[in-house]
């Protein structure tokens, strides 16, 4: 364990130089909102090693990611779609226990680059089984509930969300399928596409923001891929597009709840 | 290995056990509170040092 000072550029470069040196680094940001002081480290070096010089890069880096604590702008962000588009990097984002150890182990034995989420509101708030194993694989989204009319497809804190949507929806008699993600790239569209294939509608929830991340290219694949499939638009629910405020009710109003999602689910089952 | 635990105390066990299977891997973090989390410091250190993230 090495204690650095709080100088992200420095402790993430050092640590590309430790991985191409043999090293198996797992670095850990104090929030993820200052993985941008550690970009160029990230996403010029270490995500290109490998193409341009052959090079493995097996590094980890802990990224304590969401909001949810009246955090404010700095200290709450989702940032995991800024690495969704680097090709080289790995991103996992795990919802459970469970997948906390088992998603970390596997991704201290990738040979890859690999940003783990950790969505903070999860800390202590979940519970689960400890799971450990560094052979399994760094991929794969899960079935956590069956259903038949809507597929909800979400990640980490919000998959929560889904969930309990799911139970009250299911009251009105609209049968949700809620599909965990778990890692982001590579994504599991398979899983996805089969759940959509069987209820013919889809929502995507996430706490990052709807636009330009994992609910926009998944809603485009859908309408690529599934087009046939569905019997609805694709719906998209995430945080509202500006800075996550300080203010707990402008926090509350600004991320996304299972009300939200509920809603959003409802709409889709009068098309 | 197999127990109940919370969402944070799974990364303190996976991290642990990393470090103790295989000799190549480290932690390094950007405060000694934040690298120390993981292996039991208490969490008043992270709060504490929050302020200077």
């Amino acid at each position: 364990v090495i204690d650095t000072p709080i100088c992200e550029s420095a402790f993430t470069g050092a640590a590309v130089g430790m991985a191409l040196d043999g090293m198996r680094p797992v670095v850990e940001f104090q929030f993820s909102d200052f993985l941008t002081s550690g970009m160029n480290a990230i996403v010029n070096t270490a995500a290109k090693m490998h193409f341009r010089h052959g090079l493995g890069v097996p590094l980890v880096i802990r990224a304590p990611a969401a909001g949810g604590f009246a955090g404010g702008p700095f200290h709450s962000q989702n940032p995991e779609a800024w690495f969704l588009r680097t090709p080289g990097l790995k991103v996992a984002c795990p919802a459970t226990a469970e997948d906390a150890g088992l998603l970390l182990g596997a991704a201290i034995a990738d040979p890859n680059p690999v940003l783990f989420f950790e969505q903070k509101s999860l800390y202590t708030r979940v519970k689960g089984e400890f799971t450990y194993d560094s052979s399994a694989p760094l991929s794969g989204a899960a079935v956590r509930r069956p259903g038949s009319d809507v597929t909800i497809v979400s990640y980490g804190a919000t998959l929560h969300l889904a969930l309990t949507a799911a139970e009250g929806l299911a009251d009105e008699g609209i049968d949700c399928e809620v599909v965990d993600l778990r890692v982001l790239c590579p994504l599991d569209f398979d899983t996805v596409a089969a759940s959509v294939e069987k209820t013919g509608r889809c929502v995507i929830a996430h706490e990052d923001y709807p636009d330009y991340g994992v609910a926009a290219e998944l809603a485009a694949r859908l309408a690529g891929e599934l087009f046939r499939a569905l019997d609805a638009p694709v719906g998209r629910v995430g945080a509202r597009f500006w800075p996550i405020p300080f203010s707990p009710p402008l926090e509350q109003a600004t991320l996304p709840t299972a009300e939200g999602i509920a809603e959003a689910v409802r709409e889709l089952a009068r098309f | 290995v197999s127990d109940t635990v919370t969402y944070v105390e799974a990364i303190r066990l996976a991290l642990r056990t990393a470090l103790g299977d295989d000799e190549r891997v480290l932690v390094l973090g950007g405060t000694s509170a934040v690298a120390a989390a993981p292996f039991g410091r208490p969490p008043a250190c992270r709060r504490s040092s929050a302020s200077s993230g």
